[in-house]
């Protein structure tokens, strides 16, 4: 297909400038990165709104770019030594035999090699991970050091989590930014999310995806920022 | 990827803009570049940090910070092109890098874009928008099946039909507008392949 001119039709066609029935940051990001589930109406909506489609294609391309930063595995090809005759049946033993040992191996590994209660790293799929910051004392803003340390301290692995953020008792719900940072001033940023916090039964709660893949072990600041203002809250983090 | 530390982003008193804003800037500058790479890229970082100081007066009033810093910075250089363009002499370097870039002011050009596009708007329903939008985004066969929660078979020939209608109209395109072929509303027979 003629691409350019394909993309510039969805990309000029669908003029919404008022952004009617537009689905927030944080789900277009979700979609660009296929973390939607199949079928979710945001595919009908990006495709019969330019905005959104201009939108999604950044987002996307990002991901993508962020993807090929990730140091790639890869395994070296073995040449076939002339005069040897690959067989179906030998391949499908070879298939049979490299699972097996795989699953052996894996149940192996679950068994005995990971603690109870461990968090699960894995390059798979995001981990799912709770945050309950319900009850926490909190240190607001970046600069001042004489400010009461926070009681809570929270750990995740460093992998792709899918968090769930229950905030501090009296927070607002609506947009915030959950981010992990190496310092108060938010400079150093390792990974951030977006989500919109909704009040079930008293408490305010939010969904984010980290990709915490790349950050090294050890202490950061998990950092909530509320949309509407800004306010900034500060918790230890550790990175297992 | 990132454009962290092009930007100088600073309220009216000197002070650091917040961190929210400073990616949404940042992202904006990355998006727009990407959307006008001929344009110069220190007068895209100029505008984005003036993106990031009225953000960061506005504060609250700004939902989604990304799509508020991209939409302000996309306007800034739609009414550079507009503006600009009509300011400057029959030649010169940014009347070329504009017609390098792609930026066709020709009349009959925007016309026939327009009416190609008409067509297509016509001839694709919802669901080929959404095939249309998944392929262009490298999506394999089994991906649309899976997006479309359909059969493999099934998404497949309904693969066939949207290329097939999407051929038919870029076919007829390119007749109706033979010798009339603006730069990028070209119909190129060549990169239509029917697979």
């Amino acid at each position: 297909m003629n691409d350019d001119l394909l993309n510039d039709f969805l990309l000029e066609a669908f003029p919404n400038p008022e952004r009617k029935g537009c689905p927030d940051e944080e789900t277009l990001r979700a979609f660009a990165e296929d973390r939607l589930p199949p079928g979710n109406p945001t595919l009908q909506h990006v495709s019969s709104c330019s905005e959104c489609y201009a939108e999604y294609r950044h987002y996307r391309q990002d991901w993508k770019d962020a993807r090929l930063q990730l140091p790639a595995v890869s395994i070296p090809r073995q040449p076939v030594a002339a005069g040897w005759k690959v067989r179906p049946w030998a391949i499908a033993a070879g298939i049979l035999f490299l699972a097996g040992s795989g699953l052996f191996v894996a149940k192996q590994y679950h068994d005995h090699a990971q603690p109870e209660g461990a968090p699960a790293v894995s390059n798979a799929g995001p981990v799912a991970a709770n945050v309950d910051l319900f009850n926490a004392v909190t240190v607001r803003g970046g600069e001042n050091e004489d400010a009461p340390k926070p009681l809570e301290e929270v750990s995740l692995p460093s992998s792709v989590v899918n968090l769930h953020v229950t905030l501090p008792r009296f927070s607002e719900s609506g947009p915030y930014r959950i981010v992990v940072a190496k310092d108060r001033a938010g400079t150093n940023i390792v990974a951030h999310g977006l989500g919109n916090a909704v009040d079930v039964g008293g408490k305010v709660s939010v969904m984010v995806t980290l990709d915490l893949r790349n950050a090294v072990p050890g202490m950061y600041f998990l950092a909530t920022v509320r949309g509407s203002d800004n306010g900034t809250y500060y918790y230890p983090l550790k990175v297992n | 990827m990132t454009d962290r530390h092009l930007l100088h982003l600073v309220n009216a008193e000197g002070a650091e803009v917040s961190p929210v804003i400073r990616e949404a800037a940042e992202a904006a500058l990355r998006w727009v570049s990407r959307d006008h790479p001929n344009v110069d890229k220190a007068q895209l970082a100029d505008w984005a940090e003036a993106v990031g100081r009225s953000m960061q007066t506005r504060g609250s009033d700004i939902e989604w910070p990304e799509r508020y810093a991209y939409a302000a910075l996309k306007g800034k250089v739609r009414d550079w092109l507009r503006t600009g363009t009509a300011q400057e002499e029959t030649s010169g370097v940014r009347r070329d890098m504009e017609r390098i870039g792609g930026a066709d002011s020709s009349f009959q050009g925007s016309v026939d874009r327009r009416i190609l596009f008409d067509q297509l708007q016509k001839a694709l329903g919802e669901r080929d928008r959404d095939i249309l939008l998944l392929l262009l985004n490298e999506k394999s066969a089994q991906e649309v099946a899976g997006e479309l929660q359909t059969s493999y078979p099934a998404a497949r020939k309904a693969i066939q039909r949207v290329k097939e209608r999407i051929g038919a109209i870029l076919d007829g395109g390119s007749k109706q507008t033979d010798g009339v072929v603006n730069e990028r509303g070209s119909v190129d027979q060549r990169g239509l392949t029917v697979e």
